[in-house]
């Protein structure tokens, strides 16, 4: 085990999440325990509908558990207020969505810029940071185009891109490869795990696709709401 | 910065519902400056009119504003009337002032028989009103037994300009005058007609028998400047013994004027609310399918780090920019329309069938209200979808399709 995984960046306890549809209540996720070391690569697998997104909300702090708790380096996410959430979604957590999100009426580079303006950098360190992202994904020369104007693998790009860009502690991907082809969805996760080496970023994805788990530096895999080997499988990631 | 560009850059996005709300909220924002001009340009004439007949001040007394107009107690005397013309003369705002004497009888002549008449006794080189001869001379200095009248009375009695008439009249002590008089001219003032006759005041102070007049009329150098004129002037006059005499400003005597802006304002506050409920459902309706649009997108952002405020913010931005926008081009149009129609000289059929030239004052005084109207209106409309749009959970929107 490397000299990363020592401190753990992410703890959850005991964390379930229940949704109420009328009068029947679904158990979306029934008290899951995971701890994610810094610079891990955790693929989440499991079939639609087995409450792998809901766990990544919770994790993202987009969404608020029915019980237990998310500790982000040792801060639990339920004691913090709407506006600390967002304060830390914007700094400490990036988001890939599998629909890509990326905002139509903004060019590239302002999909990319827009966390850099959240979070107030100056305009000389915004183009210094979204130029040498997209450097990293391979858009430089694509930064005024809308993204209207690009193919799916690209809307990934620039996501991953936009995900990055405020070098944040954590990243997570909800399916990224889903709307993709095979080969573009494997060139995608290829970026993921070189910039999971490169730049020790921990990334946690979840995935109902099994070939994602073969860039997975752990993969656990969760049914019904509850992980089925928390924490256990390791693997070499290179 | 960002939420501007974003709200600037969304409206941009579903270009023909923006062009469509613009140009509706523009077209009616251009209809209420263009009645506003209107109003306003009406109003002016009907000020123009009330000064030109009272004048921007009135002094008498109080008795004469009360009504009680019997013997010599209303009536200014010579000496009282010194001490007034000390306190004209040292204010800087005062351009003209003038004495007045009505009188009331009877005038004919032995072929063309007699008729009722009330004279308004005005200085000959500096009447009030300022009447524009139609036919004959003006009054002048040392003219004491001439008249000015009216086109319907030279009408009645068959008098031309040169003709002679007799007066008869009641003196102050309740005697009956006779006096030869001679028709100067016959006259035309807007809103003035009938057995309304101008003679000197010196005239009109012979047939009651006194050497006092009634009211003081004073003309000022800026309109705007009546209340305070007026207050300095009052307070003037207490300070020098002369707390018998009372100033009122033609906002006070002329209240036809006043009845008239009030129509006007309550016409405009009908259709101003009329544009408003128009301009905020059609907002509400283009924002709220905007919203609805953007609901994913709302999550994007808001997963990203953007607060519910900014957010919030970002809706209600393309409100105010819709607004703003809009008002300015619903502004421009009216007074492009405006300027079309003054250059045109339309005229309408005013009182007494003259021609009114139809007017629509033009200017920053006219705008505000309407250009506030749009900004307001798109304002509030845009609150509701920015509110739902803030309120939104995250993780809810993010799986809206």
């Amino acid at each position: 085990m490397s000299k990363d995984f020592q401190q753990p960046l992410l703890k959850i306890e005991n964390l379930s999440k229940d949704y109420s549809l009328g009068k029947i209540v679904v158990h979306a996720l029934r008290g899951v325990n995971l701890e994610v070391p810094q610079g891990d690569l955790l693929v989440i697998s499991g079939p639609s509908g087995s409450g792998k997104t809901t766990l990544l909300n919770l994790i993202g702090a987009i969404a608020r558990p029915t019980s237990g708790d998310v500790f982000l380096e040792g801060k639990a996410l339920s004691k913090l207020s709407d506006g600390r959430l967002a304060e830390l979604r914007n700094h400490k957590i990036g988001f890939i969505f599998q629909s890509f999100a990326l905002i139509p009426v903004l060019s590239v580079y302002e999909n990319v810029e827009y966390p850099l303006l959240l979070l107030g950098a100056s305009r000389k360190e915004r183009q210094r940071r979204v130029m040498d992202m997209l450097g990293e994904v391979g858009l430089g020369e694509l930064a005024r185009r809308r993204p209207n104007d690009l193919s799916g693998g690209q809307h990934q790009r620039v996501a991953i891109a936009r995900a990055l860009v405020t070098e944040p502690r954590l990243v997570l991907a909800d399916e990224p490869s889903a709307n993709l082809d095979s080969e573009t969805g494997d060139e995608i996760m290829k970026l993921v795990a070189r910039l999971n080496k490169e730049q020790k970023v921990t990334f946690i994805v979840v995935t109902h696709d099994p070939v994602v788990s073969r860039y997975a530096r752990r993969s656990v895999h969760i049914r019904d709401g509850r992980l089925l080997n928390e924490g256990v499988e390791t693997r070499a990631c290179d | 910065m960002l939420v501007i560009k974003l709200a600037l850059r969304n409206l941009l996005r579903n270009r023909r519902r923006t062009i469509l709300s613009l140009l509706l909220i523009a077209f009616g924002i251009a209809a209420l400056f263009l009645f506003r001009g209107y109003g306003v340009d009406v109003a002016a004439m009907a000020r123009e009119s009330a000064i030109r007949q009272v004048w921007h001040l009135r002094i008498a007394t109080e008795a004469f504003w009360d009504g009680e107009r019997y013997g010599y107690d209303y009536l200014i005397a010579p000496e009282v009337l010194a001490g007034v013309r000390e306190i004209l003369a040292e204010d800087p705002q005062v351009v003209s002032y003038t004495t007045g004497l009505s009188l009331m009888g009877l005038l004919g002549t032995e072929e063309k028989g007699t008729t009722t008449f009330l004279a308004i006794g005005a200085e000959p080189g500096n009447p009030v009103p300022l009447p524009e001869i139609k036919e004959g001379r003006p009054l002048k200095d040392g003219d004491l037994g001439a008249m000015l009248i009216t086109q319907d009375l030279a009408r009645e009695l068959g008098l031309q300009p040169g003709d002679n008439l007799v007066v008869k009249a009641r003196t102050v002590d309740g005697l009956y005058h006779a006096a030869n008089a001679e028709v100067a001219g016959i006259y035309h003032v807007p809103g003035l007609g009938g057995n309304m006759v101008i003679a000197p005041v010196s005239f009109n102070q012979m047939m009651r028998g006194t050497d006092r007049i009634s009211t003081i009329a004073v003309k000022l150098a800026d309109h705007g400047a009546t209340e305070e004129v007026a207050l300095r002037v009052q307070r003037a006059l207490e300070e020098n013994d002369l707390a018998g005499l009372r100033v009122k400003t033609w906002q006070e005597l002329a209240d036809f004027h006043h009845q008239l802006v009030l129509f006007l304002n309550l016409i405009f506050g009908f259709i101003g609310l009329v544009i408003f409920v128009l301009v905020f459902f059609s907002v509400l309706g283009a924002l709220t399918m905007a919203f609805f649009e953007r609901i994913r997108e709302v999550g994007t952002v808001r997963a990203i780090g953007t607060r519910r405020h900014q957010v919030f913010g970002m809706f209600l931005s393309e409100g105010v920019l819709l607004g703003l926008f809009s008002g300015l081009l619903g502004v421009a149009l009216g007074w492009g329309i405006g300027s079309l129609i003054n250059v045109a000289g339309i005229t309408y059929p005013g009182p007494g069938g003259q021609p009114v030239p139809l007017g629509i004052a033009l200017g920053l005084d006219v705008a505000w209200a309407p250009f506030l109207l749009a900004l307001v209106a798109t304002t509030i409309s845009a609150i509701y979808p920015a509110y739902r749009a803030a309120k939104l959970e995250i993780a809810s929107a993010l799986r809206f399709v």
